[in-house]
């Protein structure tokens, strides 16, 4: 199974729950950061990044949450890439509240469904720019990252 | 909402991360491309002569045609080896189509035989340099009493200039002192305070030479310069005004080495030293390459991936050209290649401090302004049409470095508005005429 992390990160935390989430993932997926600046450029050359996830099995969105919504840099990206019809996809999300998790959840499950994917689960992280990220949420977001391969495994498509 | 503190999009001039490896690494030489495209006209009404035709055999430094005619014609030479494959209008960087020649190579890169300016036999060393290529302003040139050669990087992601002068120092100072020599005209090099290494390099370089001197100065100036003292020659010429501005000219270090080059070692304008910086690109770095290369033959040479290539510039991120596509030329005088991965956000999901707002009188326009202009009553003239109040408050005066649009924080398009400007009081050939990268001599 290859997989594929895609997220943004502005002060880090998200950087954290991604590296959780590889961690969980083995080790073994390639990792994309979307490091753009306000105009949608990329800062620096990052040799993974590609439009194209058609070599993909297994794809984690992950970003933070921005007006109670998906950081546009993420919905852009998702928006804008190629071969993700049929995939299976999961997300996750750092963001200062507990409250905005749902709106999340539905902003993010709608626009993957729009490009015809299936979300297999979705992780929020409750952060507050910093403070509230424990070791204990990595720990939760790196069994989250192996309870999803374990289900891929076995063949059970978890709904929401 | 982008930041701690949500109220205004912050932004600073921080080079980027490659800033200081690119200055400190050796440039590189590219290898000569497969094939190029010459263009022979800076802009679609221009007049041009052309020497060859389809299925000729050329060499490298051959004369192909010219830019104008008669006496103010400036050569174009072929810049690899190989055989003419079209003829015919091709796309440019700056206007949609104009005259060109492509040149397939056949990889031998022959050159022809150089020859310099005493066997040349060409009595005077302004004819030879125009004859070699070298892209001046050599209608006026021996009226120049002040040469202003600008070493200060306006654009902050490129270094091209820094990193010629601490290669090519030598080469540099000389052929200030060959284009200086038959006037006998003073020069003067512009150094940002910060370009301190520089500032050593050509110190000890002008300790010899009386006639030209070192100037430290606080902030860079913009390429664009040059074409403003151009204007004003042209505007005070039709009302028959003369002011010292006459006699001063601004030119690049690049241009220098080539007089160099040619005046020694009869090699003629062929070779183009670039800064190719982006997120596209996997080395940034400055590198010597031939003229007309194809921007994705730099691009793909720089390592980087044309797939995900998505907004590439000739020139920097503030100033330069934005390309409609990757197969047009590099043309002589362009400082660098700017390409980047980028994505197009949805309208609607960007947050409000994303969209342009109506303007607060922050004023930050008025402070970055290097011509002392004020941006946003230009613009809101421009908006409301009132052409002729802002040119009347220096619509004209404008270097269009696109400054007070990068520090706007209501991201007004306040450039743009003043292109409009321009472009609506001038019709269309306004911008064509503020073209920094005009290579025909004036």
């Amino acid at each position: 199974m290859k997989a594929i992390i895609i997220y943004c990160s502005k002060t880090g935390n998200t950087r954290k729950v991604a590296n959780a989430i590889q961690s969980g993932l083995g080790g073994r997926a390639d990792v994309i950061r979307l490091d753009l600046n306000n105009d949608g450029l990329l800062r620096q050359f990052c040799p993974d990044f590609k439009f194209d996830l058609a070599d993909y099995e297994l794809i984690f969105f992950g970003g933070w949450t921005m007006v109670m919504k998906m950081h546009p840099f993420l919905t852009a990206y998702i928006q804008r890439c190629e071969n993700i019809k049929g995939k299976k996809v999961a997300g996750f999300a750092t963001g200062g509240a507990i409250f905005s998790k749902q709106h999340a959840v539905d902003d993010f499950t709608a626009l993957v469904e729009s490009r015809g994917a299936r979300v297999l689960d979705f992780h929020y992280v409750t952060t507050l720019l910093g403070p509230l990220l424990t070791e204990r949420k990595l720990v939760q977001a790196k069994q989250f990252a192996q309870g999803i391969v374990k289900r891929y495994k076995e063949g059970k498509i978890y709904n929401l | 909402m982008d930041g701690l503190i949500p109220t205004f999009r912050r932004r600073e001039r921080i080079p980027p991360i490659e800033h200081e490896q690119m200055l400190n690494s050796p440039s590189t030489v590219m290898p000569p491309p497969v094939r190029v495209i010459l263009p022979l006209q800076d802009t679609p009404e221009d007049p041009y002569e052309i020497f060859v035709a389809v299925g000729d055999p050329v060499k490298t430094g051959q004369e192909i045609g010219t830019i104008g005619k008669g006496d103010s014609a400036l050569s174009v030479h072929a810049t690899v080896s190989g055989e003419v494959v079209e003829v015919g209008e091709m796309f440019h960087p700056l206007v949609q189509h104009v005259a060109s020649v492509k040149i397939e190579s056949d990889g031998r890169d022959e050159h022809v035989a150089p020859v310099n300016y005493k066997d040349s036999g060409i009595s005077d060393p302004f004819a030879f340099l125009r004859k070699m290529g070298v892209p001046m302003g050599f209608q006026r040139i021996h009226a120049i009493k002040t040469f202003f050669v600008n070493i200060t990087e306006f654009e902050f992601c490129f270094n091209s200039r820094e990193r010629l002068i601490l290669e090519r120092g030598e080469r540099v100072v000389e052929g200030l002192r060959l284009l200086a020599a038959p006037t006998g005209a003073k020069a003067v090099f512009l150094v940002e305070k910060r370009q301190k290494n520089v500032y050593e390099v050509l110190k000890s370089f002008c300790s010899v030479t009386s006639n030209v001197d070192v100037r430290l100065v606080s902030k860079p100036y913009p390429d664009t310069l040059r074409e403003l003292i151009r204007q004003k020659v042209i505007t005070d010429q039709e009302n028959g005004v003369q002011s010292p501005v006459h006699q001063t000219m601004v030119i690049n270090p690049d241009l220098l080495v080539a007089i160099h080059d040619a005046y020694y070692h009869g090699q003629p304008f062929i070779n183009e030293f670039l800064s190719i910086v982006g997120s596209a690109v996997r080395t940034p770095q400055n590198v010597w390459i031939r003229t007309g290369t194809l921007l994705s033959d730099v691009i793909r040479y720089a390592g980087g991936n044309i797939e995900n290539t998505r907004r590439v510039t000739i020139g920097g991120a503030l100033m330069g050209r934005p390309q409609f596509s990757l197969e047009v030329p590099v043309i002589r005088k362009a400082r660098g290649i700017y390409a980047a991965i980028a994505l197009t956000f949805q309208e609607e999901r960007k947050s409000r401090f994303y969209r342009r707002g109506p303007c607060v009188r922050c004023g930050k326009c008025v402070d970055v302004c290097p011509a002392g202009l004020v941006p946003n009553e230009l613009a809101d003239l421009v908006e409301h049409r009132c052409f002729e109040e802002a040119k009347n408050q220096g619509l004209f005066s404008c270097l269009e470095c696109g400054l007070c649009y990068y520090v706007c924080p209501s991201i007004v398009p306040l450039v743009e508005l003043i292109k409009l400007g321009k472009l609506k009081l001038k019709g269309r050939n306004s911008l064509l005429v503020f073209n920094s990268y005009r290579t025909h001599s004036y």
